[in-house]
């Protein structure tokens, strides 16, 4: 118990001093982080309230509805959480850089088992507790319940996750035990995409929509059959959810029943999980430290190639051995397979619609390219990092550094951009001069977003990461994703007008087409050549 | 003959991280054919040095040249000149040792001298490990790597910072007898280390910094009588200078 509170004790040191010593550009992160989650938990009370407050207000189905959504939204976060831990654990347990030092220590290893449990239980339902807390809080607030009930419900919501937690964190250390960690965690994460991408479709294909219209209303009866009935009754998140209903009907004994099943099967679950877990991970860790295999080859003989193409190689050789970008690839695949199933499945009957769509069409191809380049193109940057003293000493022009990062990546977010421009915009039978001008745009977009991808990548890098994952998701990502919605929603806007007259068929004057390119250039050339100029400014200074 | 060709002049060199001054006002000459050793304790500003001189980052002030040509991150030219091993030797995880050697010699566009490959193969004892990707290397195996990508470009300006740490006893004998070697084919060499026998047993010339201020250059000889040492121990030398420097 002693070695566990030195750890407990440790890891808090090193969060409050990661905040306590952190220079001026680190305390604005602090802040804005804390802004943005402040604003996710506003954004989710607000949209909770509203949503629950309707709902509750509908005639005859109501209440039913509320209980249902409740259930639904537990069951997905209940298996969303247990990935998600799972995918965590295999990095805060098994490749992290301490692990190896703590073992060194003269501490229990039943500690480092479960301050490394604590820190995946934190890593990867934090973000759930804020949307859970919050969502409870306006359900709450609606249905007039008293505080006490407030912390019970909470209470009930903390422990399912720490069933889901405690569920993918022991996955995560019976699968290392068999297989090793490294495929193991491309595995997983394919596993999820694949599984995602496969429930959104069967979402989709069902097109609850249609419901809404009045030829459907033997389906909508059968519909709401469904809905009375309970979602997997045997599972933790039902037994959340019934503790609601009891508040609501003033049953306390549904809540008590409820409460004593969750926490004793939290309980039960720890324990196989400290018990039997245990046992595993020791052996998977160490099996881990040791783990690489020595070859013999024959062919010592060096090839000499040109300084362009050795760099190209060079590019190409780190993109494809970097296993996770190999996920990140079924990650493209999935997210234009649902972008094109979506765009297929959107009823258009009017022509004004079907022109409004494709043009927003454009903005979320966009996004998407956004998305790409973060996963792609950001995070290379702090990939090469600790090597960008080799690429400074070698007799390279700068620039050509840059050119061939540019030629390299470009295509890799060109071909999906085109690919989904061309087949969406085939589906939604867009004339003409609309798919040349979305496929214009597409291309400016996609070279902007490359340059200003890798430019944030070197403005933002992440020096320390254990997967590509945290990359993605640092301070650098964000600003991003920020910035490049801004960029979205202003090229968008800077073309709305003359979409507008278009869509009206309005005349268009030569004045207003010099207008809108001349904002819409302005727009690409300032956050392609600012941030490539503060990036390479950077790039020549500080690395 | 040698020693009259410069091949490294710096002169006032100014470098700040954190509004912290890191380098104040460093000035020195290297000739021809010179072991120059740069000697100091941990944060003392060495490898700033270092890093300046082989044009990977840039002062806030003061010049370089490096064979009469202004040296900065923009002049790739002068880096043909140039092997630089860093004090963290930080390579392409995912190539195999020796695609980083093809890489490193197309971007030198450079033959290869297959007697000395192979001679630094055995050396270095790389042979069973050339073909596996760097991530399974040690930090010594990189280490080795480096250098054999130095020298088997044949640079006329080596920087090498801290070249020892890592590396097993062997290879540690082996590279001070390379660079004594070297040094007598006329290549001009830079060292920056804070290993006292290192600098006694290669150096011909050895400057003291401190806090970013060069405290003494010159010989063992010259630095000995600089601080009134009677014995040619560097190490007494060594730790009068920075007595020397911490009084005042």
């Amino acid at each position: 118990m002693n070695d566990f509170i030195k750890l407990v004790k440790l890891n808090l040191k090193i969060f409050i001093n990661s905040i306590k010593f952190s220079d001026k550009k680190e305390k604005i992160r602090w802040i804005f982080l804390s802004f943005i989650s402040l604003l996710f938990f506003t954004v989710v009370y607000i949209i909770s309230y509203q949503v629950i407050l309707y709902v509750s207000t509908l005639p005859v189905v109501g209440s039913l509805f509320v209980i249902r959504i409740l259930a639904l939204a537990f069951i997905s976060s209940f298996i969303m959480l247990i990935f998600s831990s799972l995918t965590v654990s295999l990095s805060t347990m098994y490749n992290n850089e301490d692990l190896e030092f703590l073992v060194s220590l003269a501490i229990k290893f039943n500690s480092i088992y479960i301050i490394k449990f604590l820190l995946t239980f934190f890593r990867s339902s934090w973000m759930i507790i804020i949307i859970v807390f919050s969502f409870s809080y306006a359900f709450v607030y609606v249905k007039n319940f008293v505080f006490w009930q407030y912390i019970i419900l909470i209470l009930a919501i903390l422990m399912k996750i720490f069933i889901s937690v405690v569920i993918g964190s022991f996955l995560a250390v019976s699968l290392s035990y068999f297989f090793p960690y490294r495929k193991l965690k491309n595995i997983v994460l394919v596993f999820i995409i694949l599984f995602t991408a496969f429930f959104y479709s069967l979402f989709r294909v069902s097109q609850p929509e249609k419901l809404l219209s009045f030829e459907k209303f033997p389906e909508l009866l059968g519909y709401l059959d469904f809905l009375s009935k309970p979602v997997a009754k045997n599972l933790p998140s039902w037994w959340a959810s019934e503790i609601f209903r009891g508040f609501m009907i003033s049953s306390s004994k549904l809540v008590y029943i409820n409460l004593l099943k969750l926490l004793v099967v939290s309980i039960i679950t720890f324990l196989i999980f400290y018990f039997l877990g245990r046992k595993m991970y020791f052996r998977g860790i160490f099996t881990n430290f040791v783990n690489y295999k020595r070859k013999q080859f024959l062919n010592n003989k060096i090839i000499l190639k040109s300084q362009w193409f050795s760099l190209v190689k060079k590019e190409f050789k780190l993109f494809f051995r970097e296993p996770f970008l190999w996920v990140q690839l079924v990650v493209v695949i999935s997210l234009i397979v649902i972008y094109i199933f979506s765009i297929a499945k959107i009823p258009i009957e009017l022509k004004y619609i079907k022109i409004s769509i494709s043009f927003f069409n454009l903005g979320s191809i966009i996004f998407i390219l956004t998305a790409l380049v973060l996963r792609f193109i950001f995070v290379q940057p702090s990939i090469e990092y600790r090597n960008f003293w080799l690429i400074k000493s070698l007799p390279i022009k700068f620039w050509k550094f840059f050119i061939i990062k540019l030629l390299v990546y470009f295509p890799l977010i060109l071909i999906p951009a085109l690919i989904m421009c061309v087949i969406s915009n085939y589906i939604l039978k867009t004339e003409i001069p609309l798919i040349i001008l979305s496929l214009i745009i597409t291309l400016i977009s996609c070279f902007v977003l490359t340059i200003a991808g890798y430019s944030f990548g070197i403005l933002f890098p992440k020096e320390e990461y254990q997967d590509i994952a945290q990359i993605e998701t640092s301070f650098g990502g964000l600003i991003f994703m920020i910035l490049s919605l801004c960029y979205i929603v202003l090229i968008l806007s800077s073309l709305a007008g003359l979409t507008k007259k278009y869509i009206l068929s309005q005349p268009i004057f030569m004045k207003e087409i010099i207008y809108s390119l001349g904002i819409f250039i302005s727009i690409n050339f300032l956050y392609s050549f600012t941030t490539l100029y503060y990036a390479i400014k950077k790039f020549l200074d500080e690395y | 003959m040698n020693n009259i060709v410069e091949i490294v002049k710096v002169r006032n060199l100014y470098k700040s991280y954190n509004n912290k001054d890191v380098l104040k006002n460093i000035s020195f000459d290297v000739y021809r054919g010179e072991i120059f050793v740069l000697l100091g304790p941990n944060g003392a500003g060495k490898t700033t040095t270092v890093k300046i001189v082989a044009g990977v980052i840039q002062a806030d002030s003061g010049d370089v040249f490096v064979m009469s040509d202004k040296i900065s991150v923009f002049k790739h030219e002068v880096k043909k000149h140039i092997g630089y091993l860093p004090d963290e030797p930080y390579i392409y995880s995912k190539l195999t040792g020796k695609e980083f050697l093809e890489f490193i010699f197309s971007v030198y566009n450079i033959k290869i001298d297959y007697k000395e490959y192979e001679f630094l193969l055995n050396e270095f004892e790389l042979n069973n490990y050339i073909n596996l990707p760097i991530e399974f290397y040690s930090k010594g195996m990189k280490q080795k790597l480096l250098l054999m990508s130095i020298f088997l470009r044949n640079p006329d300006l080596l920087i090498l910072d801290e070249p020892l740490i890592g590396l097993d006893p062997k290879s540690m004998s082996f590279l001070k007898q390379y660079i004594k070697k070297l040094s007598n084919e006329g290549k001009t060499i830079i060292l920056s280390t804070h290993l006292l026998n290192l600098a006694e047993q290669v150096a011909s010339k050895i400057s003291i910094i401190y806090n970013g201020i060069i405290l003494t250059s010159g010989t063992l000889e010259d630095l000995a009588k600089n601080f009134c040492v009677s014995s040619l121990s560097l190490e007494d030398v060594y730790l009068n200078a920075i007595k020397k420097m911490s009084n005042v």
